[in-house]
């Protein structure tokens, strides 16, 4: 049997041996990695606009991961975003008339998932008059938009917008002679030219190049039209976006720091705080030993969650508040125990007697002798306890009780369960986040495990 | 020439708590030693040897029941009644040090060798970690430690090595008195000799007064001067080395004698029949009389005092000087 380490450089050389250990350090120093590439990639405004639902209104709605193109490249489709326009001014007597055109093609086998217009008008005092139409591969044209716009932008909801859905229901009366009940813009654009063509699952998908053409009219000399067409996949990104199109990407990685730094720094301080409290209190005497045993009986039996619930409820909070207050609620818990347990064995080894007798004080002795002793196994304790903060925020989070600012894993999850992710099938949306921290979680309980093999020798392997 | 005496204990009692009641581990010891003599305290397991030493030095269990007597070292004062802070500024290491038993306990595993040597000057003298360590070399080299142990821990070096390395951390403080508390017991037979020698070269070189204790009267011969044979928390013979091996007086002396095997005599080592008593219920009278053959009434109604035969050879039989001892 090899010797027992000592030093702490050697116990992390004998970890990062072992298989579990260099595994889970492994699985840290990616996660370190993603974290700390994450401002650069996604940098902070990113994540600060989490909450800013315009920021994101490029993105399809609950796409899922862009990869899996290349799965079923039949049944996905990507954005199509049009905005390059050729322009185009003539003058007719008293009017102006702007003519922007674009086009794009289309060879998805899918139709969109929906189709939006937007509109950057700008003029001096009269509203221009603009028509936007779409001419498809087979020669047809549909009018999208047929209004008098405001300034600034405006978003022309073909898809969705009941108002515009009506244009394209003319469009339908033409080809089909009806107008249905229910008219789905993004597949009627996009179909052949069939009786199905407003039903997704028989409509065929017409592949080519499509060209639209924003024409706006007024009396006005300086009038200006930018127009944007998005035509929303079903597919965007690495991770796929959630109901409000936000790139889940950003999410991800941003949970990244946000857990390790929770995980990592609320497991080393209450460890260290209370292995030193619990070594301590046993060394000290029996009187200072059961003070500090019953406030760790009682803070392991109070319900933290609820409690921070409470002063969730009552101050407002962010990631390092939170942290302060579960670091309080765990001064003295069951490293405390742990720790006194050792210390009650430790005080009884001779050279603990040896040192009395050379007339050590007793504080010295704990610093000394005793910590020292105990030291390697807390190691195995900060991986250990990492975790269950990693958890604890992850679920108050989950609870909408994390910080509201940033994006989390936590967060992540609690949306999609509200959304009811899982009965619709977006599967990438709950999928990640918890991967995130299974991965996370993994990398410590390896460690941890490694750490106990190369701390406690009789799990040591011959 | 008649030197003063460096310690002299007198009714020294520590009695342990326990569940079944109190142990009686030293029950009225007293001895005295002059500077530069060796004690040995011999006896079985259990017979009160390491609990006297820790009485002497103070170091005492949680469940001590009963601390009394006294213990004048040098010109410190009695070490029984004095407060815990004075002990530890003025006995501890300064005046004795002790070696405890099992070289390998009382090192600690995941400190490094020289900044356990240099622990008592840095507490007793303020040294630096810097002033220290040239004074722990030293030590180390006085007891035949090669300097790279300095930066070594206990689990790297031999059973032999970390003896020495536990005798040099008694020796740093230079005390005039060093307990050895068994320091040889868990060491092979040639490593024992070489600490043996070692132990006689440190006393000539120093001047060191020794309680060396131990089981082995062959090896206590070798150092003692004075040899004090203990048995259930009493001592029951104590004398000049010669007296005691030459002329041993108590029966239980010369049944441990006995027992000791010879290179050169054909004679049958012998055994004392029956058990070490229990000390916390020990018998009534002489507290050997159930396994001595000399038993009588009296021995087992009183219990006999320490008597000098002359020369300072004492012993506590009721039949002293009427036991033949033959060799």
């Amino acid at each position: 049997m090899s010797e027992q380490p000592v030093g702490i450089k050697q116990i992390f050389k004998e970890v990062a041996k072992s298989k579990a250990g260099a595994l889970g350090f492994a699985l840290l120093v990616a996660m370190l990695i993603l974290a700390m590439f994450t401002p650069i990639l996604a940098p902070y405004n990113v994540a600060r606009a989490w909450n800013d639902l315009r920021y994101w209104q490029d993105n399809p709605a609950l796409a899922a991961p862009a990869w899996v193109r290349f799965l079923s490249p039949n049944s996905y489709s990507g954005t199509v975003t049009l905005s390059n326009f050729s322009l185009e001014r003539s003058f007719h007597g008293q009017y102006t008339l702007v003519r922007r055109t674009g086009s794009f093609v289309y060879m998805y086998d899918v139709f969109p998932t929906e189709v939006r217009l937007l509109l950057d008008v700008n003029y001096t005092a009269r509203k221009p008059r603009v028509i936007a139409t779409l001419e498809r591969p087979d020669g047809k044209g549909v009018t999208l938009y047929n209004g008098m716009p405001v300034k600034g932008e405006n978003v022309v909801s073909v898809s969705v917008d009941p108002k515009y859905q009506k244009l394209i229901g003319y469009f339908l009366y033409e080809e089909l002679g009806y107008v249905p009940a229910a008219i789905h813009p993004e597949i009627v654009l996009f179909a052949k030219k069939s009786k199905y063509m407003n039903d997704r699952q028989r409509a065929d998908v017409l592949k080519g190049t499509y060209i639209l053409e924003v024409d706006a009219i007024s009396f006005e000399k300086n009038l200006s039209v930018q127009p944007k067409l998005i035509v929303y996949g079903n597919s965007y990104g690495i991770a796929g976006t959630d109901n409000y199109r936000r790139d889940l990407t950003v999410g991800l990685m941003w949970g990244a720091p946000v857990a390790l730094a929770f995980g990592t720094i609320a497991a080393v301080v209450t460890v260290l705080l209370q292995v030193v409290i619990g070594a301590a209190g046993a060394w000290i005497g029996p009187r200072a030993d059961e003070i500090v045993q019953r406030a760790a009986d009682f803070f392991l039996v109070i319900p933290v969650l609820p409690i921070l619930i409470l002063i969730n409820v009552v101050y407002t909070i962010n990631i390092w508040l939170l942290l302060s207050w579960v670091i309080l609620f765990s001064i003295v818990g069951g490293v405390t125990k742990i720790s006194r347990s050792m210390v009650l064995q430790i005080r009884e080894e001779q050279y603990v007697e040896a040192a009395l007798s050379y007339g050590a004080s007793k504080k010295r002795i704990l610093t000394f002798h005793i910590l020292p002793r105990i030291i390697p196994y807390t190691f195995a304790l900060i991986a250990l306890s990492a975790p269950s903060y990693v958890f604890l925020e992850a679920a108050l989070s989950f609870l909408g009780l994390g910080d509201p600012n940033i994006p989390s894993w936590g967060r992540l999850l609690g949306q999609a369960f509200d959304a009811g992710a899982l009965y619709y099938g977006w599967w990438w949306w709950v999928i990640f986040p918890a991967l995130m921290i299974m991965l996370v979680s993994l990398g410590f309980t390896l460690l941890s495990y490694a750490f106990d093999k190369v701390v406690n020798p009789r799990l040591r392997e011959e | 020439m008649k030197m003063t005496a460096l310690l002299s204990v007198s009714g020294l009692h520590l009695y342990y708590r326990t569940s079944r009641g109190p142990v009686r581990a030293v029950d009225g010891v007293s001895l005295e030693l002059k500077e530069g003599e060796t004690l040995a305290v011999v006896g079985e397991s259990g017979s009160g040897k390491s609990s006297m030493a820790y009485a002497i030095i103070r170091v005492l269990p949680r469940n001590v029941q009963r601390y009394c007597g006294s213990v004048v070292f040098d010109d410190a004062g009695d070490i029984v009644s004095m407060d815990e802070e004075s002990v530890r500024r003025k006995v501890r290491w300064k005046g004795i040090s002790m070696v405890f038993q099992g070289a390998m306990n009382s090192l600690n595993p995941v400190v490094k060798v020289g900044e356990q040597i240099m622990e008592p000057l840095i507490i007793h003298l303020g040294y630096t970690k810097e002033g220290a360590r040239g004074e722990a070399a030293r030590a180390m080299v006085d007891v035949g430690l090669p300097d790279y142990v300095m930066d070594r821990y206990p689990h790297e070096l031999s059973g032999g090595m970390k003896q020495r390395a536990v005798i040099s951390m008694a020796l740093v403080m230079k005390p005039k008195l060093v307990i050895l508390d068994e320091p040889t017991s868990a060491l092979d037979v040639m490593t024992q000799a070489n600490i043996m020698n070692l132990l006689k070269r440190l006393k000539r070189q120093y001047g060191l007064s020794y309680i060396f204790i131990t089981h082995d009267l062959a090896l206590a011969s070798e150092l003692a001067d004075i040899v004090a044979i203990m048995y259930a928390g009493k001592i029951v013979e104590l004398g000049s080395a010669e007296d005691v091996y030459l002329r041993p007086a108590h029966p239980y002396t010369q049944k441990l004698l006995r027992s000791v095997p010879l290179l050169r005599e054909d004679r049958e080592p012998e055994f004392i029949p029956g058990a070490p008593p229990d000390l916390v219920d020990p018998p009534p009278g002489c507290r050997f009389h159930p396994r001595c053959p000399y038993a009588k009434e009296i021995c087992r109604r009183e219990e006999p005092e320490l008597k000098d035969m002359g020369g300072e050879h004492m012993v506590a039989c009721h039949f002293t000087g009427e036991l033949r001892w033959d060799g």
